[in-house]
């Protein structure tokens, strides 16, 4: 078996009295491609996170190439390199772009930062980007509020993958999107995965995207692992009765919606 | 013959230099119907429930009729108007953005039964208890006295569905009503929404952007694209045998739960907006089954199998699409 490229181990995050993360452990080969599977409370975005070092862990160790990453960063050049190793993508286009930037500028601005490239390759690299996320010449001068929010995730995908980073991060990266756009998009991403070996960790609640673009699942229930393994056998055999319940739940032909009375909830 | 809903011609236009948003849309709703009204971005099927209850942004110019039950909603006024609002609730995607967080949950239900209707504190209550229990939500009397931000999504739109039933309405109308919501809460509500229609014999109009779902808790389910209807249908035969090309691509579009594929098939360009579209077929410039008549006319929703389709291929294309 290769190496890891992303391990998490014993992973636990608790805010004040409430655990959001229990005991995570999972790991991520070069050039594959994880969900981790969930409902809000689940703990999967806290998980991503403290991946990319937004959120501190309690306890338990990410190793990502190689290198720990459970402590802070201690230097500038220490969080410049770890963001050339793991990028992450956001659900809200809307919030994660600067609206007086415009994309090209936005991914020659991580372009200067990351890689030694002068001026002249920079721009060829830019427009290299925008081609592989199927963004044109107008779209790229153009400031985010003249966009549609499946042109600026393809901008924010184009901005992470130019700091070429061995690890993206996709936390419900699609689900913002229209049907026609989202197709295009993974479509986008598997081509990506293919030409530069890079691997994903999806952080997603759709089971049929999850079975579209995942090698391997892990199902989170309150902060916990609840089943693991290859995306075809988890959804096709869930043997956790929450995998099972969750798989019932997607709407298609026949579905029958099962009743079920909220008396315990307290929220 | 006169349904619960009945939209004929109806085209809005916003302010501004010629933008219109709707486009000719004809539909109807039978009693106790549920009808889906599926579209991605821009397709018109929000401004369609907004206009079906006078919500439109201020300075809209409609043409064509609204009607329900027989009324034409076009011309009312006033207290006219807040009865419509009443017998033809709108429950939103977002609950929270359409209750009264200061407010508890008690006063949002009652407060309608006791100053129009004049029900005692104590009668009111007691209604709006069965309602939150009809809707599966137990426990009613401690729900009255928690305020919005105490109940989770899935719960606080339980409470919307119950207002809405509290004119006992025979027409609900659903904006998305389980996109912010988790999976399984989703099968929950909609369980619930299934129930009281047939319990209710209550008709709905319910939009979405996810054709399964459509499908699943609707009997017909009417495509949008750029403001116009393209197809109309049995929800059974219009997701497995679809008519019109724009509804076959947007069903190849979404991955399936089933397989993976090994390409997803897309479909070129973006979704438009209706004062964007081209003239002739709004789709034209997207759909892989263009002739050059596409560009000329406009196509006309015309009577097809058991539906309604947009297409002057529809009959051609069938073949293509069951292969």
């Amino acid at each position: 078996m290769t190496e890891a490229i992303l391990q998490v181990e014993g992973l636990r995050k608790t805010f004040g009295e409430s655990v959001a993360v229990a005991d995570v452990s999972f790991s991520l080969r070069p050039g594959g491609a994880l969900a981790v599977v969930g409902e809000s409370g689940s703990g999967k975005t806290t998980v991503a996170r403290m991946i990319v070092g937004l959120e501190r862990p309690t306890s338990g160790r990410i190793t990502a190439c190689g290198h720990d990453r459970s402590e802070l960063p201690r230097s500038a050049r220490e969080r410049r390199r770890r963001g050339g190793e793991v990028q992450i993508v956001f659900q809200d286009p809307y919030s994660s772009l600067d609206p007086r930037q415009s994309p090209a500028a936005a991914i020659d601005e991580v372009l200067r930062l990351h890689t030694p490239l002068d001026q002249a390759k920079r721009r060829r690299r830019v427009a290299e980007l925008a081609e592989l996320v199927g963004l044109d010449e107008r779209q790229l001068a153009a400031l985010p509020a003249r966009l549609s929010g499946g042109q600026r995730q393809r901008v924010a995908i184009a901005r992470a993958l130019a700091a070429e980073p061995r690890i993206l991060i996709l936390d419900e990266s699609v689900a913002p999107l229209d049907v026609s756009i989202q197709a295009q998009v993974l479509n986008v991403l598997a081509d990506v995965r293919e030409r530069t070996g890079i691997a994903y960790l999806f952080i997603s609640h759709d089971l049929a995207v999850v079975r579209q673009v995942a090698d391997d699942v892990v199902v989170m229930r309150h902060g916990s692992i609840v089943e693991r393994g290859p995306a075809a056998q988890v959804l096709d055999e869930p043997r956790h009765p929450y995998t099972r319940l969750l798989r019932a739940s997607v709407p298609g032909p026949g579905w029958r919606p099962a009743r079920r009375t909220i008396s315990k909830e307290t929220r | 013959m006169t349904g619960v809903l009945d939209l004929n011609g109806l085209t809005v236009r916003l302010p501004g230099p010629d933008r219109p948003v709707l486009d000719d849309v004809s539909l109807s709703i039978a009693e106790g119907e549920a009808l889906g009204l599926v579209g991605e971005s821009g397709s018109g099927k929000s401004m369609t429930v907004r206009a079906i209850v006078r919500l439109l942004p201020a300075g809209a110019q409609v043409e064509g009729v609204v009607r329900v039950g027989g009324v034409e909603v076009g011309s009312l006024r006033g207290a006219a108007l807040r009865e419509l609002r009443a017998v033809v609730p709108v429950v939103f995607q977002d609950p929270r953005a359409h209750i009264n967080p200061v407010r508890t949950i008690g006063d949002f239900l009652t407060e309608g039964l006791r100053t129009h209707r004049r029900l005692s504190r104590r009668s009111a209550e007691d209604r709006a208890v069965r309602l939150l229990d009809e809707v599966g939500v137990a426990d009613g009397q401690r729900r009255l006295r928690q305020y919005p931000h105490e109940l989770s999504g899935g719960l606080l739109q339980r409470v919307m569905i119950a207002a809405a039933l509290l004119a006992e309405p025979r027409l609900l109308l659903a904006d998305e009503p389980t996109t912010a919501l988790d999976v399984t809460t989703q099968a929950e509500v909609m369980a619930a929404v299934d129930e009281l229609r047939r319990e209710r014999g209550l008709a709905m109009l319910f939009i979405t952007h996810d054709l399964e779902l459509a499908a699943a808790v609707c009997d017909r389910t009417a495509v949008m694209y750029a403001g116009r209807v393209m197809e109309v249908r049995a929800s059974a035969s219009l997701h497995e045998h679809p008519l019109h090309p724009y509804t076959a691509a947007l069903a190849a579009a979404r991955p399936s739960l089933e397989r993976r594929a090994d390409r997803l098939a897309t479909i070129p360009g973006r979704p438009l907006s209706a004062f964007e579209a081209p003239d002739g077929c709004a789709f034209a410039d997207r759909c892989a089954h263009i002739r050059e008549r596409c560009r000329e006319e406009r196509p006309a929703l015309r009577p097809l199998g058991d539906g309604q389709v947009a297409c002057v291929r529809a009959e051609g294309l069938q073949v293509v699409f069951r292969d």
